[in-house]
């Protein structure tokens, strides 16, 4: 019998699944669109992560992190709960130890971790606006009619980018248009827009951060070649996109899920492939207990409640 | 203020999270924010070989 372990990242934009071995080595991995469904996205994952497995796989612990890490951590059984930040770090010091800093940008939230032996001693997230993220690039990769994935490879051909404001999303977008209806090259708009968009990172989330390398570059923007570039010509050094860097904060809430069962060797509260053919209802409601009109959140397994939150007291928790 | 408290933080080596909030009505960023902070001080604790309750 072998044993596994499954980490679960459900981001804004893509679901993210990685099962790792006793022995920490990838064993099957996924990279899915949440398509704004992080249920059934979820069930459909499993169906399919259930066929790859080979026989006697015993699944021993489960983590999820991610946005939705609540809702999918009640739905599935999770053993361990995370935020991002811790994931992404302890999968980005599993890939590379001796790594410094990491830079990591998704859909829809971008930050910057410092480790030093393999320790976080700082981080920083996003704050007032998501510019310069995922889900930016995937819009104007949409607007000029490209497919996402071609974003980077086009990006790299500009010989002169221009210079696009990447301060707030509104703006930049205006920008773009600007350059695009004054002649520019879509290269080289694109790969202003990837310029703006580094820079804007270094100067606002690693504002007063000392970014020492190994550094390494992960998350789905990192796909991005262009993005990859800029940093590497603002930093002015090497920038290191490990493999597999879609999936780090899967793998790294997978790590966790293990060193727990290494910690505690309790049995997981995973639910079993089932989870994959039940049915989930999700209701919500306005409390009017007091002036604070918290928007409560009720989840139901087969008719059963499973979970409830999102209230200021602990008056709905389940 | 927070420039002072930053270089505070440095100098003597105490942990600092500064926290900035808009008009977004999740709490979901802060949420975050707070647990990574909490996860970082346990974490180095644990890797020092003290435990943290």
């Amino acid at each position: 019998m072998t044993t596994v372990f499954l980490g679960i990242d459900v981001g804004s934009v893509t679901t993210k699944f990685v099962v790792i071995d006793d022995e920490t080595d990838l064993v099957a991995h996924l990279y899915l669109r949440t398509s704004g469904k992080p249920v059934a996205v979820v069930q459909a994952a499993l169906r399919e992560l259930a066929t790859r497995l080979p026989d006697l796989t015993e699944l021993t612990g489960v983590g999820v992190t991610g946005s939705a890490r609540q809702l999918i951590g009640a739905i599935v059984g999770a053993d361990v709960v995370k935020n991002e930040i811790t994931a992404h770090a302890v999968g980005a010091a599993h890939c590379k130890p001796d790594v410094q800093t990491v830079i990591e940008i998704g859909g829809q939230d971008s930050k910057v971790i410092i480790l030093r032996d393999s320790i976080v001693t700082d981080f920083a997230m996003n704050t007032v606006c998501a510019a310069g993220t995922g889900s930016f690039l995937d819009q104007q990769s949409f607007r000029l009619n490209l497919a996402i994935e071609d974003f980077g490879r086009l990006a790299l051909n500009s010989k002169t980018p221009v210079r696009i404001a990447g301060r707030c999303t509104v703006f930049a977008e205006s920008d773009m248009i600007h350059k695009q209806q004054m002649g520019h090259q879509v290269e080289d708009i694109l790969y202003g827009l990837c310029q703006a968009l580094a820079r804007n990172f270094l100067n606002n989330l690693c504002l007063g951060k000392e970014l020492c390398p190994p550094i390494i570059f992960q998350g789905g923007v990192a796909s991005n070649g262009g993005m990859v570039r800029a940093f590497e010509e603002l930093l002015g050094t090497q920038v290191t996109v490990p493999p597999h860097h879609d999936v780090i904060g899967a793998l790294g809430v997978a790590l966790l899920a293990r060193e727990r069962y290494q910690a505690t060797h309790r049995a997981s509260a995973f639910k079993g492939w089932v989870v994959s053919e039940m049915c989930y209802e999700t209701t919500s409601f306005e409390c009017k207990g007091c002036s604070n009109l918290c928007e409560v959140v009720c989840v139901a397994q087969d008719g059963e409640i499973i979970g409830r939150w999102g209230s200021r007291c602990s008056k709905w928790d389940v | 203020m927070l420039d002072t408290l930053r270089k505070l933080a440095q100098r003597y080596h105490v942990p600092l999270l500064s926290l900035i909030t808009d008009e977004h009505t999740g709490e979901a960023g802060l949420v975050t924010r707070v647990e990574a902070f909490v996860d970082m001080l346990e974490r180095k604790a644990a890797g020092r070989g003290v435990k943290i309750a």
